[in-house]
């Protein structure tokens, strides 16, 4: 099958002063559609810009990252905005939900951007809404939700344009425990059921337990591969 | 993204920081409501001036007197003699850009009678003789009767009042005031009707030679009345009576064509046997011009003067009453751009405020795909909302101001402006409300842009790991 995401000979190289750090070397990589992928670091390990530079946010100093077809190293402001308009999702660590709009308006966001009309896209971001277990809370600001509700409102802005791939940069880091079993079951639970390619990014290796593959990610180079061939089950029902 | 979208979310933006858009809108109000009074100010003093201008009379219009009187530099007035010869006038006639052109011939060696009829004449007339084109540019309107065509010779305008000068010589007049009022003190119509009746002009001369006793009132010596009964007898065709309202000050003359009253004049000269050199048949006492226009009347008075020729031109004065209120609205104008920059200064310093605070989510937006042009239209949406806010509620203020202005006395002298005329000191038109709205919002749209281009620059990257 035909690898969804197709990375060669990445590598990344930022100068600081006089000084030439590293930052990822060499990295060759296939990503499987439908992969739950979880790229495991430590800080400065890497992780963090191997998705910049998976999400176009960087432009790597040299090699290819190829993504459905596009090679994103070489596209052109315009034409990234476009391929993440159409084809990312995005989940950050600090939410990043926008104060003046309430969540189904953040949940349409995307939409909006894609110059959906109002109707279909609020329809759309309330079906998303429900499925996030938050259909009480459609007309509630960020800052009248709980860190995992606003997280949640999160994780529906990111799927509700059914993107190919979804990325998740530190889903959990704001989150408790408790929390972030609820957030991770749900962001795996959606990709599975639509098939859709995740790519989470942490430095936690219990988020690590519910992917399907681990990267470990040490010093800009991917240290070990591992594929889970049965994904831990955690707990139907939290404690 | 869709413009509707856009606009809601930019406007949900300005909503969010009501205090700062209110303030930043005051800024726009201020500077907007300045730059319409200051205008409008301008706009009331041409009108006031074009109004002075226009009651001073016709700009095309250039008269050179006989004599001329006029200040010098340092305030004293100076009178000019104009030598007008025949020649003068022709070569004036020649020159470029002339319309119409008459000298205004005077007699004051004889008078000129006016008859009506068998019964009736004028004893006198302050007559002119005349061209009969440049009549009109005379300022003179007829009441009655018919303007000649510029070809016309036997035509004669009387004055409003010189048609009361009708009277029968024979009759015995005890009560004056009886004969020519009413009892309730109003003016009985003239004796004649110069329009139905047969009129006709002679030359007279009360100063013949050897009148023996030296008496020169008339009537004494027959061989004088014999002479002035030979003289030609000039009928007219074409009767007017100039009009009541008449603002030339030509009430109280009488106009015939110039070679008429030449003639007339030579005549009675002749007999006389006036020597050529004092002859008045060319006493000029002004030369009358008509301009094609205002740069052709400009043209031409700047060539009479290389002649050495005195003269006042209303161009003049009104060239210097502009350069004042030139120098006065410099000011005005000035007052108000300097509101208006710090106005949008005002409002590019709340558009980069508002894009430092909110850095995250412009980064956040362009991260899941908000195309550049949407923020940076979001940003320059915001930027000129403020801009035509102000704009807005700045024509309302200046509607204030301008009236308070205009209806205060007080505040008008306080501010130095004396308006000439009747008009008002401050006239907003339809076109600066139009125009200041436009204006503001565009100052907006100007103040927004470089705010704008930086928040499309900002990196989504730093955006995002910048920890709240």
């Amino acid at each position: 099958m035909e690898p969804i995401i197709k990375i060669r000979n990445l590598r990344k190289v930022y100068r600081i002063g006089s000084e030439r750090v590293v930052a990822l070397d060499n990295i060759d990589l296939d990503i499987a559609a439908g992969e739950i992928c979880c790229i495991l670091g430590t800080s400065g390990s890497g992780k963090s810009t191997l998705l910049n530079m998976l999400a176009g946010l960087e432009r790597p100093t040299r090699g290819s990252v190829e993504i459905l077809g596009t090679d994103i190293a070489r596209a052109s402001e315009k034409q990234l905005a476009r391929f993440r308009r159409e084809k990312i999702g995005f989940i950050f660590q600090s939410y990043n939900l926008l104060g003046s709009l309430n969540a189904l308006e953040n949940v349409a966001l995307p939409l909006t951007f894609r110059r959906v009309p109002r109707r279909k896209r609020e329809l759309a971001a309330k079906k998303m809404l429900k499925a996030v277990g938050l259909s009480k809370h459609i007309r509630h600001r960020p800052n009248q939700m709980s860190g995992g509700q606003q997280q949640r409102v999160g994780i529906a802005r990111a799927y509700v344009t059914e993107p190919p791939v979804v990325f998740a940069d530190e889903p959990t880091g704001n989150l408790d425990s408790k929390t972030t079993v609820e957030v991770m079951e749900m962001i795996t639970a959606i990709a599975r059921e639509r098939k859709q390619t995740l790519i989470i990014v942490t430095h936690d290796r219990e988020i690590a337990d519910y992917a399907d593959r681990i990267l470990f990610l040490l010093d800009g180079r991917i240290e070990s591969d591992t594929r889970v061939e049965h994904p831990q089950t955690p707990p139907a029902e939290p404690a | 993204m869709r413009i509707f979208d856009i606009i809601a979310m930019g406007t949900r933006n300005l909503l969010r920081r009501k205090m700062r858009t209110f303030l930043t809108v005051i800024g726009v109000v201020v500077g907007s409501a300045a730059i319409v009074v200051m205008v409008s100010m301008t706009v009331g003093m041409n009108i006031s001036l074009d109004e002075t201008i226009a009651s001073m009379g016709d700009l095309t219009v250039i008269q050179i007197n006989t004599f001329n009187s006029h200040q010098n530099a340092d305030g004293e007035w100076e009178y000019d003699e104009n030598e007008l010869t025949d020649e003068l006038f022709q070569k004036i006639k020649q020159m470029d850009g002339v319309e119409a052109a008459t000298p205004l011939l005077v007699c004051w060696q004889y008078d000129f009678r006016f008859y009506a009829g068998r019964r009736y004449r004028t004893n006198y007339s302050n007559l002119y003789g005349v061209y009969p084109e440049a009549l009109e540019h005379m300022g003179i309107t007829l009441d009655r009767g018919e303007m000649p065509d510029a070809d016309d010779t036997d035509f004669v305008i009387f004055g409003p009042d010189t048609v009361y000068n009708f009277r029968d010589p024979n009759k015995v007049i005890r009560n004056h005031y009886k004969e020519y009022y009413n009892s309730d003190g109003t003016r009985k119509p003239p004796k004649v009707d110069v329009l139905t009746e047969n009129i006709y002009v002679q030359a007279y001369s009360y100063q013949y030679p050897s009148m023996g006793n030296g008496m020169i009132m008339g009537g004494g010596s027959s061989s004088g009345q014999d002479r002035n009964s030979r003289m030609t007898k000039h009928y007219f065709t074409k009767v007017g009576v100039t009009a009541e309202d008449n603002e030339s000050d030509y009430r109280w003359y009488d106009f015939i064509h110039i070679d008429t009253m030449r003639d007339m004049i030579l005549e009675q000269e002749k007999a006389a046997k006036v020597k050529a050199s004092e002859s008045q048949a060319y006493n000029y006492e002004a030369i009358f011009i008509k301009a094609t226009d205002m740069a052709a009347a400009d043209a031409i008075q700047a060539e009479l003067k290389e002649m050495g020729l005195s003269i006042n031109s209303l161009s003049d004065t009104r060239k210097a009453m502009q350069e004042n209120q030139a120098a006065i609205q410099y000011v005005l104008a000035g007052i108000g751009g300097m509101t208006l920059l710090v106005a949008a200064i005002s409002i590019a310093n709340t558009m980069v405020m508002s894009i430092y605070e909110r850095t995250r989510e412009i980064g956040m937006m362009k991260a899941i795909g908000c195309p550049i042009s949407s923020i940076k239209f979001m940003f320059l949406y915001e930027a000129s909302m403020i801009g035509f806010m102000g704009g807005v509620l700045g024509v309302g203020l200046a509607y204030g101001l301008s009236y308070a202005f205009n209806n205060i006395e007080s505040l008008a002298s306080a501010l130095g402006v004396n308006t000439m005329g009747s008009g008002n000191l401050s006239v907003i038109p339809f076109w600066l409300v139009i125009l200041a709205i436009i204006f503001s919002t565009l100052i907006g749209l100007l103040a927004g842009y470089i705010p704008a281009v930086r928040a499309t620059k900002i990196s989504a990257l730093e955006a995002i790991k910048s920890d709240s």
